[in-house]
């Protein structure tokens, strides 16, 4: 215990006595650990979704994955039947329940009506399967019978304020009332799916939709304890076969066999639901889900950066060895054994640590809300708990002050006592010492470096992809949602608004850029069926072209008041390629959606050129575009306004619309906007990895310092030697930053490779890239150079400048 | 209680070979003050430093309390050391980040001795150098004289059998010098042995017999306490 007095106080007065080796290595700590804190704190939130349900081990989603035509395609979507085919089959299924978004519905209750994007419909056992806690009602029964709706404690709370809404009346798009039976706790945010007002399936008016080929809910079951999962996906083939095989014959005449025999196939897979968030990205999730990539890059980083601020340490606490050389000595002298000087030395950086963490615990309690603003997180210290807190804090604290300690208390405890007392170590230690220093300042840069050349390139990557030519004009360009409300005055309300100069054109459409569009299969007339395509497809109306300010590369778009264009379609060049279309004048596209006979053959009219509905991440796949027909069911209203105006038209807009009396609210967005939202995860991953970069580079340059500056001071005695026989300041200067800096610039020989190999294979996740940037390496290899220069002259012009008189008199 | 038989020290580095002792032998017993005496580079301190069991001998038999030393490990040297040898040092070595106090406190700490006896010691030996109104200063805090007492107050306090002093008075003022000489009489008075190397005529004139060393090797052993 005494020992430990005395090892705290002289740690404690040493730390006191050299404030600026303190300080930068306490500074250097606390970015340290703040960062490997915040990124502990990402990545565990990143890893806690969905895993607050008691069940969630027993879990599981059905994905759709099937490979039609030339298109492989996963999504979430599944046939409504498949849910209860699934129980009746399969004994180990011991619940399921099928969840459908319903995006855009409007909902009103007295005067109040808001548009709801997070509407779902839920089978009755949904909130047996899922833990999402209900404050009122029963969750057995909740979802029970049609016309029931349970609400989230903030929705309650919009429609119907302080008061229970249990028992009272929601009503959906002016039409179908629901009941409310129960309000559920708002949905934590670490869960994929965040519904705010579920309505029970059966309202559904399509809920016993029989159509094995119809794509709609989301399917999820709940596993018998102890069944294998893998085996009950090994028997869903089995199942498509029973259930989906005769739909097949029935729609083009070919046997599921035949069909799989063309190559192609059709089936479905099961995500367990833990793995969705970080592993499942396919067409259909709820949200931008993060990527289990991410979650690796950033850990490796949150190493790195504390990696760094350790190495800091040794490097500084090797450097100034010569000053704790005479206390080693001395206790040896006295009868200190080697064991007890390591215990001391692991001791003082245990402590150095323990002081960085507060700090860090500062910085992390400063920057959180800046933090979570950038990385769309809503990250807090309550979150994880007291105590898994202070598990991390205290384990981080303990392996870093470690790591940090373990090679100095080895370095210096070996020191003899014999030369020690003599004073015969060299100020900055034995050859060998200054080669492990320059060989950790190397690995320090070369990560620094690395990171440096991949921020770079991640921004310029996301720069080309802004400024791309996606293929139409989404600037200027307003969405009103929900323009089917309007109902009937659909036409009237277009002309209206037309009128206004601030208005240049507006089109109807089913979709537009950035929502995910739905897709059915295409053949072209007079093929075998087994040349079936997938291929997207839209309505939109005879404006859409110059609205979007698309172009054409062949044929004619949709002209106004020619209804047969309604039998028509227009494809873009990527259909004309997969198609593999050589004379489009005679050529019919099939939109398969039964037999031949059942489904309607259409004139391929126009070829509109490529436009990037979908992210860059994707190609762009082959689109059909029909023509909406007049006063045809259209979700969506693209509005081009002009430059300068834009309070003014949707002011016009917002007038209008009510003037429709749709009892609807009027709801609209900027089209580049929700465009941004497809590349919201490499936006964040760009932030966050900025942040992380510039830490790295910053804690490397303090320990540069340091260490510059105990090595300049124990070359003080050579420096004055040289000026008295001759040496000029420059010189000087010359000799010491050389021997600094030589090591960052063998840093970007490794640096190089390593980061060449790391941006490539991030790039080519992107359908379209751009190619490798040389000038990067350079411009980031002289960064590093030159802010390791400016680091070191500091220090050595300060050196250069000593009266060597003085220099001399030091030693 | 010493006896150095042929003892030899050979520093090698890559291109020279210094022989610092070549064939030492002699003894000293208990009680005894003995200077060791000669020019810069003799071998002085090397000898010093392998009679205080901070290094071993190259080659030789050393025996220290009856018992042969020269080969043992630093383990066993540093058990030796802290029960039975003092230090004092020509530069001190005071340990900047303690107080005189703590200095002095800690031999007993490593010798495990108990918080209070230890402080009943500490301030006992304190009072005996006269320094015990500094105890809470810090070394660089006190004149040379001051560090040089606190230095024999910390080679004392475990009450070794020897004490080995490496020029005491080489950074002293005579005036201090003759204090710290005085000191360390008193205590061979009281039947500590102690070995020291100097190179004051004067400081040599205490010891009862005097070491002449000249190229590592012995050449001159006199009894100076009968000339006194």
């Amino acid at each position: 215990m005494m020992m430990f007095k005395y090892n705290f106080l002289t740690a404690y007065r040493n730390l006191i006595r050299k404030p600026g080796f303190t300080m930068i290595n306490i500074t250097g700590l606390a970015i340290g650990l703040a960062a490997c804190l915040l990124i502990l704190f990402y990545i565990s939130d990143e890893l806690s979704y969905d895993k607050f349900h008691s069940k969630s081990e027993r879990i599981y989603r059905l994905n759709n994955k099937s490979l039609i035509g030339n298109s492989e395609f996963e999504g979430t979507y599944t046939p409504s039947p498949l849910a209860e085919t699934m129980l009746k089959e399969f004994p180990e299924i011991e619940m399921v329940t099928r969840l459908w978004n319903r995006s855009q519905r409007s909902f009103r209750v007295g005067e109040s009506t808001f548009i709801e994007d997070k509407f779902f419909f839920a089978d009755s056992s949904f909130f047996e399967i899922f833990d999402f806690e209900l404050i009122e009602g029963d969750p057995k029964t909740v979802l029970k019978h049609a016309g029931t709706i349970v609400l989230s404690e903030s929705a309650a709370k919009k429609y119907f304020g302080d008061s229970s809404p249990i028992g009272k009346t929601i009503t959906e798009d002016n039409e179908n009332n629901y009941t409310v039976t129960g309000v559920m706790r708002d949905v934590p945010h670490n869960s994929h799916v965040k519904p705010e007002l579920i309505a029970s399936f059966v309202s559904d008016p399509f809920h016993n939709n029989n159509n094995w080929f119809a794509q709609s809910p989301q399917t999820y079951f709940l596993l018998k304890e102890g069944a294998d999962p893998q085996l009950l996906e090994d028997k869903i083939p089995a199942l498509v076969e029973k259930y989906i095989g005769p739909e097949l014959v029935r729609l083009i005449g070919i046997t599921l066999e035949e069909f799989q025999q063309a190559g192609q196939s059709y089936g479905y897979k099961i995500r367990s639901l833990e793995s969705i968030h970080l592993h499942s990205n396919i067409e259909g999730e709820y949200e931008a889900n993060g990527s289990i990539q991410h979650v690796y890059i950033f850990s490796i980083i949150a190493i790195f950066i504390l990696l760094i601020a350790c190495i800091n340490f040794m490097n500084l606490t090797t450097a100034r060895s010569a000053s704790r050389a005479k206390e080693v000595g001395i206790k040896k002298v006295l009868g200190g054994t080697r064991p007890q000087l390591i215990r001391q030395f692991i001791g003082e950086s245990l402590l150095l640590t323990v002081i960085a963490m507060v700090f860090a615990l500062i910085i992390i309690e400063i920057s959180l809300p800046a933090f979570n603003r950038l990385a769309e997180k809503n990250l807090s210290f309550s979150d994880f708990g007291m105590a898994q807190s202070l598990l991390f804090i205290v384990v981080i604290v303990a392996v870093t002050g470690f790591i940090a300690g373990s090679y100095p208390a080895f370095f210096l405890s070996a020191f003899s006592p014999v030369k020690t007392i003599k004073k015969q170590l060299t100020k900055s230690g034995s050859g060998k010492n200054i080669k492990l220093r320059s060989i950790l300042v190397l690995f320090q840069f070369t990560i620094s470096i690395t990171l440096l050349i991949t921020t770079i390139i991640i921004f310029m990557q996301m720069e080309y992809i802004q400024q791309k030519k996606i293929g139409f004009d989404s600037e200027q360009l307003l969405v009103i949602k929900r323009a089917n409300g309007l109902g009937t005055s659909m036409k009237s309300f277009k002309d209206k608004i037309l009128q206004n100069p601030a208005i240049l054109n507006a089109a109807y459409a089913i979709d537009l850029p950035g929502d995910s569009y739905s897709s059915n299969a295409h053949r072209i007339k007079g093929r075998p069926v087994e040349e079936l395509h997938v291929m997207e497809l839209t309505y939109v109306d005879p404006d859409y072209l110059k609205t979007m300010g698309m172009e054409m590369s062949w044929g004619r778009f949709y002209s106004d008041g020619n209804a047969t264009d309604t039998a028509k379609v227009i494809i873009n060049e990527q259909a004309v390629r997969s198609l593999g279309l050589t004379d489009l004048e005679s050529e019919k596209l099939i939109l398969q959606t039964g037999t031949d006979e059942e489904s309607s053959i259409h004139d391929i009219v126009g070829v509109v050129k490529d436009f990037h509905f979908n992210s860059f991440h994707q190609k762009v796949q082959p689109i059909a575009i029909y023509m909406l027909p007049e006063g045809g069911w259209a979700n969506r209203m693209a509005v081009r306004v002009q430059a300068g105006k834009t309070r003014e038209a949707i002011s016009f807009l917002e007038e209008s619309w009510n003037e429709m009396q749709t009892g609807h609210p009027f709801v609209y967005t900027f089209l580049d906007q929700t465009l941004a939202k497809l590349y919201q995860n490499d936006h964040k991953t760009r932030v966050i990895y900025t942040i992380f970069s510039i830490l790295a580079l910053f804690v490397a340059s303090l320990g540069l310092f340091g260490l510059t500056a105990y090595t300049t001071e124990s070359r003080t005695k050579e420096i004055g030697i040289r000026k008295v026989l001759g040496a000029n300041d420059s010189t000087i200067v010359f000799m010491l930053s050389r021997d600094f800096t030589k090591w960052v610039l063998y840093a970007n020989i490794v640096a190089w490779p390593l980061s060449f190999y790391l941006v490539n294979h991030w790039l080519n996740n992107f359908a379209y890239r751009i190619d490798m940037p040389w000038h990067v390496f350079i411009i980031a290899g002289v960064f590093a150079l030159v802010l390791a220069l400016v680091t070191v002259l500091y220090q050595t012009i300060k050196a250069s400048r000593t009266n060597p008189a003085f220099s001399l008199k030091y030693e | 209680m010493i006896k150095a038989e042929k003892l030899t020290k050979v520093f090698r580095t890559d291109e020279v070979e210094t022989t610092a002792l070549n064939e030492v032998s002699f003894e000293i017993h208990k009680g005894e003050f003995v200077a060791i005496m000669g020019p810069s580079g003799c071998g002085k301190s090397t000898l010093l430093n392998i009679l205080g069991l901070l290094d071993n001998p190259s080659g030789g038999k050393y025996s220290f309390l009856d018992k042969e030393v020269g080969k043992s490990s630093e383990r066993q040297r540093a058990n030796l050391r802290k029960e039975n040898i003092g230090f004092v040092f020509q530069n001190f070595n005071l340990i900047d980040e303690l107080t005189v106090f703590e200095n002095v406190e800690l031999p007993l700490i490593y010798l495990g001795m108990p918080s209070k006896d230890r402080r009943k010691r500490v301030n006992e030996v304190l009072e005996q150098m006269q320094i015990a109104h500094r105890s809470k200063h810090f070394p660089l805090q006190l004149s040379g004289g001051q560090q040089q007492r606190v230095a024999v107050a910390r080679a004392v306090v475990a009450k070794p059998a020897l004490i080995l002093a490496d020029e005491p008075t080489g950074n002293l003022d005579s005036a201090h010098g003759e204090e710290v000489m005085n000191l360390l009489n008193d205590l061979n008075v009281n039947g500590t042995t102690i070995i020291m190397v100097t190179h004051s005529q004067r400081d040599a004139t205490y010891a009862q017999r005097v070491i002449r060393l000249f190229d590592g090797q012995i050449i001159n052993e006199n009894i100076t306490k009968n000339i006194l």
